[in-house]
């Protein structure tokens, strides 16, 4: 298995079905989506006037516009749920030291939008994919 | 045991990005034999045993404790369910007797024997007058030949065959620090079992590995043999899973799980929605909660979970699904899953009553010979249920002898509190793991006894929301009025009683009666008394606090305890308060969305007895009443000549008792009885084991008091064998301290310098009446009385004697000292007044330091002459000497409680005596000869004796474990009369004797 590029994957297995976004919309200009990382679901203020992380880091994709034929490919792995398992590789708040945020790569809830999209003409406004429960997979080196 | 955080716990524990994931898994019991029935029982009640026919599988897999499912069709249970009372044989099962089942239900009966090791009863039987256990089990040797309890660790195990693997290895057996027990015996070997494990690290080990490469429920056994050839097997499980086959995930768990200190376990609330799985989770399930947890934030994510058992940190909560709650509506449906430890079931079963009453020697299941409450609570375990088979029961290690366990019919969990809370204050706890646990509440340890874990160090850091800490400054309980007794090893108690504070109530508060408590001593019941007040009057109430760790290495059972300090800045009154915490309760919580695992704590502050004093017995001449004045001084009395002091029964002597090295005082009542058949049991209530194997002197007065003493030099008081002198009002009777070194310092205005106890005799003629010396390195000082009222006589004897002996006969006290230079000093009958002085070489020989009265005469034998082993005699209290009566008299150098090592009867004419050559002799004429006591064995040690009341009756003992008596004066072969002694003392090494009874 080769190393990951920087860039944005999905899929169910890494060894055989975790793929780009480019791969998986079979183009070569695959539009990123406008990604989001919050290193935990929630936190405490503590008693000694300290504030500590709690739960699982989470994340969010959002197109502003997402093809609905994209969408489509994205639903398969949904197959109808509200959630699945997925594995994805996001841009986290870390930077590299050139000042890029960094990739990685997280076992996942992967959660389908729970609402009615707002479908315009054939694509859909405001498309929104969360992620919780994200566990770290270690970087292929 | 509670494992301390490490430096790497605290770490994850303060750590950002905690979270876990949730999964539940319910076991589906496996079938392994089905049947039909043959024929309908003769009626419904009172069924122990069925035909059956048509059996498919294999037989020799239904093991005891499985289950039996009866139902109309195939693998149906809804006639009922049984348990499986012993291993079957071809076309029948043995089943719990039960009377639930309607076999009458015409048609097929379909009966299926499934795996499902469950929380039981076992009823007792009674035909006639026998009793018996789980219906046929008659009683033998099972309350004298233990068998092994197998404590084999958590009820599950969870293993997880992570992606790529195909294999994992889990961890069996207990945590480190505990192993399997029994009762008399150890355990011997251990044999684990699987047939669906791949392999195990070892078979034979405590605590192996087990190596599964398939998922779903294993059943796994364990085979523990004990040295006395009993075995007893446990049964756990392992519980495997993968990512493709995933336990039920948990939909919702608004409270999670709550672990309770009065409750005495957890209870743990699962909402599902609707899954298809759910419908094949059967009643009364047993389910494991488990998580896989993360600590650390970004590339710093690490997957582990933290807890006190190796291997068992992932596990939440082990339980029994009990009921449930149905929730539907159109659009949704969810059940809500009510899991509850293994407390529950046993508080909802019913046990039938169980009794016992401490017996030396059982003869039926009700007895039960040197019964503690582990022993009662062994019983009820092992065969009123089947908890020894399913989980570990970990015992309170508590040797307090008690006379009786009895419980009416009741749950058998408040049969086990019956047994042990209201004995010893010891509570019945379940952890979250299915362990049994019975144990004092920290509260109610002594200071030194409080050895269980401060397991963390909370700081503030370590906390989030709000401290909440109520502070009462009354006093709930004004006194505490606590009473008990002290139970021997033959069954035989004796009362104390302590108020704390005191006898007058505090201020506030009522008074708070503790009673029917078994007890150490005086000492213990009255530290106990200052514990109780100090818990109920606790000022500091349940403290709340919520962790803000994911930390599930702090849990309510087994015995442990945090640290917190609230600083005084952070006191809103102004003070710091430091102390240790108890957990009395545990909150789980879980949070789906965010992963989050909520710990919620309510802790207790530890507490330090109050001030505590002895209480007083009603009608008793306890020591709890003021110390009694001197005793007049006694009157001349008449001389007894001959005979003994007491009545002579028929056969032997009644009561004997004996010293041995290691055990102590050992009693028996039943001397008398055939060879063999004496019944001898430990008598050191109130007395430490350094104390009771010191002893070296032993005197029983004639109102039956016992004196032991511990003669010789007082130099550290500390030291174990310090010397000393306790009383019991009667043999078996608790011992109370008269005197010892700081005492005896103090009365010999000695400072810190050693002070000698020389000797104590006493008075045969009075109920009691004692007189001893103590010596300070120039003189003998004289205190005579009884009980704690003895006084100084003031007589001042000038001597370089440091031991002596002492005897009163015809109005006089006589006392001789040990030195080569024999001395006599002859004393009024209140020992004030020095009458007379003999000594060498005009009256006594060079070396004879040892003297013993004939009966309560004033003739004395002088003997333990090393230089031409004579004795001589003495008469009119010194008057007159006649010098050399007797030869041969080799003395042995051992010189406690010398009166046992030359020893006459009541006439004087009988002697019978050690000798250095072959340890035992006896002469039939005034000691003119002396010949070897032929029918005695040599042995290698000093014989002692004692006369039983006539010339010809005798008891020997020897340091080389030998108890003979004889009423021929050792003519013929004496009696063994050892009995029981080797289950007391296997190698007694015997060092005293006393005939207590003639």
């Amino acid at each position: 298995m080769a190393p990951w590029s920087s860039t944005f994957y999905i899929g169910t297995d890494l060894d055989t079905d975790f793929d780009t976004l480019n791969t998986l919309f079979e183009v070569s200009d695959a539009i990123d989506p406008d990604a989001t990382f919050s290193p935990f679901a929630a936190f405490n203020d503590n008693i000694d006037g300290s504030r500590s992380g709690i739960g699982f880091p989470m994340a969010t994709w959002k197109w502003a516009a997402r093809q609905d034929t994209r969408i489509e490919i994205l639903q398969a792995f949904w197959d109808g749920a509200l959630s699945v398992p997925l594995y994805i590789r996001t841009l986290t708040n870390r930077l590299d030291i050139y000042n890029a945020r960094i990739y990685r790569t997280f076992l996942c809830q992967a959660l389908w939008p729970p609402k009615g999209e707002d479908k315009q003409a054939s694509a859909t406004l405001g498309f929104e994919l969360e992620f919780r429960h994200l566990i770290l997979q270690d970087e292929i080196t | 045991m509670p494992r301390i955080s490490t430096g790497d716990d605290i770490d994850r524990f303060r750590s950002d990005g905690q979270a876990s994931k949730l999964h539940a898994a319910f076991f589906i019991p496996h079938t392994i034999y089905t049947a039909v029935l043959a024929s309908v029982p003769a009626s419904t009640d009172m069924v122990a045993q069925i035909s059956f026919t048509s059996g498919s599988g294999t037989l020799a897999n239904v093991k005891q404790d499985m289950v039996l499912w009866v139902g109309t069709t195939s693998g149906g249970q809804e006639l009922g369910i049984a348990r499986i009372r012993k291993v079957p044989i071809a076309g029948t099962f043995y089943i719990g007797e039960q009377s639930a089942i309607n076999w009458n239900v015409g048609g097929t009966i379909y009966l299926t024997i499934v795996d499902d090791f469950d929380m039981w009863k076992k009823h007792v039987r009674i035909d006639g007058t026998t009793i018996y256990m789980d219906y046929d089990i008659a009683f033998s040797d099972q309350h004298t030949v233990f068998s092994p309890v197998p404590v084999l660790g958590p009820i599950v195990t969870v293993g997880k065959i992570e992606a790529g693997d195909t294999t994992v290895t889990v961890q069996l057996g207990p945590e480190t620090g505990y192993t399997s027990w029994v009762f008399g015996s150890t355990i011997s070997t251990y044999l684990w079992s699987c047939a669906t494990a791949v392999s195990f690290s070892s078979t034979s080990n405590i605590r192996p590995t087990a190596v599964f490469d398939t998922i779903g429920w294993h059943l796994v056994y364990c085979l523990v043999t004990a040295a006395n050839g009993k075995t007893r097997t446990g049964v756990r499980y392992v519980y495997i899973w993968d990512d493709d086959n995933p336990p039920l995930s948990v939909f919702q768990t608004p409270e999670l799980l709550t672990e309770d200190n009065k409750a005495g376990g957890c209870n743990m609330s699962l909402v599902f929605a609707a899954q298809a799985s759910l419908a094949e989770i059967p009643d009364r399930a047993l389910c494991v909660v488990f998580s896989e947890d993360y600590y650390g934030e970004g590339d710093a994510q690490e997957k582990i979970s933290i807890g006190a058992v190796t291997g068992r940190e992932n596990i939440i909560g082990i339980g029994r699904l009990i009921g449930e709650s149905l929730t539907y509506d159109d659009e949704s449906k969810t059940a809500s899953l009510e899991i509850q430890g293994y407390q529950e079931l046993m508080k909802r079963i019913n046990g039938f009553p169980a009794g016992l009453l401490f017996k030396i020697t059982p003869a039926v299941w009700t007895d039960m010979p040197a019964m503690t409450v582990d022993r009662a609570l062994f019983h009820l375990l092992e065969y009123h249920t089947t908890a020894i088979t399913i989980m570990d029961f970990n015992r309170t290690g508590d040797t307090r002898y008690t006379a009786k366990a009895f419980s009416p019919f009741a749950s058998i969990w408040e049969q086990m509190q019956e047994f042990a809370y209201k004995q010893i204050l010891a509570n019945p706890r379940i952890d979250h793991l299915g362990r049994l646990w019975v144990e004092i509440d920290p509260l109610l340890l002594p200071i030194a006894s409080r050895t269980y874990p401060v397991v963390l160090e909370l700081e503030d850091s370590d906390l989030t929301g709000r401290v909440e800490l109520p502070r009462e400054v009354l006093n709930e309980v004004g006194q505490v009025d606590l009473s008990g007794v002290v139970v021997d090893g033959g069954g035989n108690g004796v009362g104390f009683r302590s108020f704390s504070p005191g006898h007058i109530p505090d201020r506030t508060g009522a008074v708070e009666v503790s009673d029917r408590l078994l007890l150490t001593d005086q000492t213990q019941a009255n530290e106990l008394a200052g514990l109780i007040n100090a818990q109920k009057n606790n000022p500091y109430k349940p403290m709340r606090v919520k962790l803000r760790a994911n930390n599930r290495l702090l849990t309510c059972f087994p015995n442990q305890a945090v640290t917190y300090t609230i600083t005084a800045d952070k006191n809103p009154r102004g003070f710091a308060i430091t102390k240790n915490w108890i957990p009395r309760q545990r909150k789980l919580s879980y949070d789906s969305e965010t992963g989050v695992m909520e710990v919620e704590f309510i802790l207790e502050a530890e507490t330090i007895p109050a001030l505590a004093v002895t209480g007083d017995i009603p009608g008793s001449d306890s020591f709890a009443f003021p110390p009694l004045p001197g005793l007049p001084s006694l009157p001349p009395l008449p001389v007894i000549l001959p005979g003994g002091t007491g009545p002579v029964t028929d056969g032997g002597p009644p009561s004997v008792l004996v010293h041995e090295a290691g055990a102590g005082l050992i009693l028996c009542n039943n001397f008398g009885a055939d060879e063999n058949e004496q019944e001898w049991y430990t008598v050191n209530g109130g007395l430490s084991s350094g104390v009771y194997q010191s002893i070296n002197r032993i005197v029983k007065t004639k109102n039956g008091a016992i004196y032991i003493i511990r003669c010789g030099g007082g130099y550290t008081p500390s030291a174990a064998k310090d010397i000393f002198i306790y009383r019991a009002p009667y043999a078996g009777g608790s011992f109370e301290l008269i005197e010892d070194l700081i005492s005896a310092r103090i009365k010999m205005s000695a400072g810190s310098n050693p002070v000698w106890i020389g000797n104590i005799g006493f008075n045969p003629l009075v109920d009691e009446d004692l007189l001893y010396t103590l010596w300070d390195g120039s003189q003998f000082g004289l205190f005579k009385g009884a009980g704690d009222s003895f006084v100084d006589t003031g007589l001042v004897i000038a001597t370089g004697d440091t031991a002596c002996s002492i005897s009163y006969g015809n109005g006089k006290w006589v006392i001789t000292g040990n030195s080569f230079s024999s001395k006599m000093w002859i004393l009024s009958a209140d020992a004030s007044t020095l009458l007379d002085t003999k000594q060498y070489p005009t009256d006594l020989k060079a070396g004879e330091t040892r003297h013993v009265r004939i009966s309560t005469t004033d003739k004395i034998y002088h003997y333990h002459n090393s230089v031409d082993n004579t004795i001589s005699q003495s008469e009119g209290n010194g008057t007159t000497f006649t010098q050399d009566i007797g030869d041969d008299y080799v003395p042995s150098e051992t010189v406690n409680d010398s009166e046992t090592l030359f020893v006459t009867d009541p006439t004087g004419q009988y002697i019978a005596t050690d000798r250095a050559t072959t340890g035992k002799g006896k002469s039939t004429d005034f000691g003119a000869t002396l010949v070897d006591i032929s029918n005695l064995p040599f042995t290698g040690h000093n014989w002692r004796f004692a006369n039983a009341g006539t010339t010809a009756r005798w008891v020997a003992v020897s340091g080389g474990g030998y108890i003979y008596y004889t009423d021929d004066f050792f003519a013929s072969a004496p009696m063994d009369a050892r009995g029981n002694l080797l289950s007391i003392a296997p190698i007694p090494a015997l060092t005293n004797v006393r005939v207590l009874e003639y």
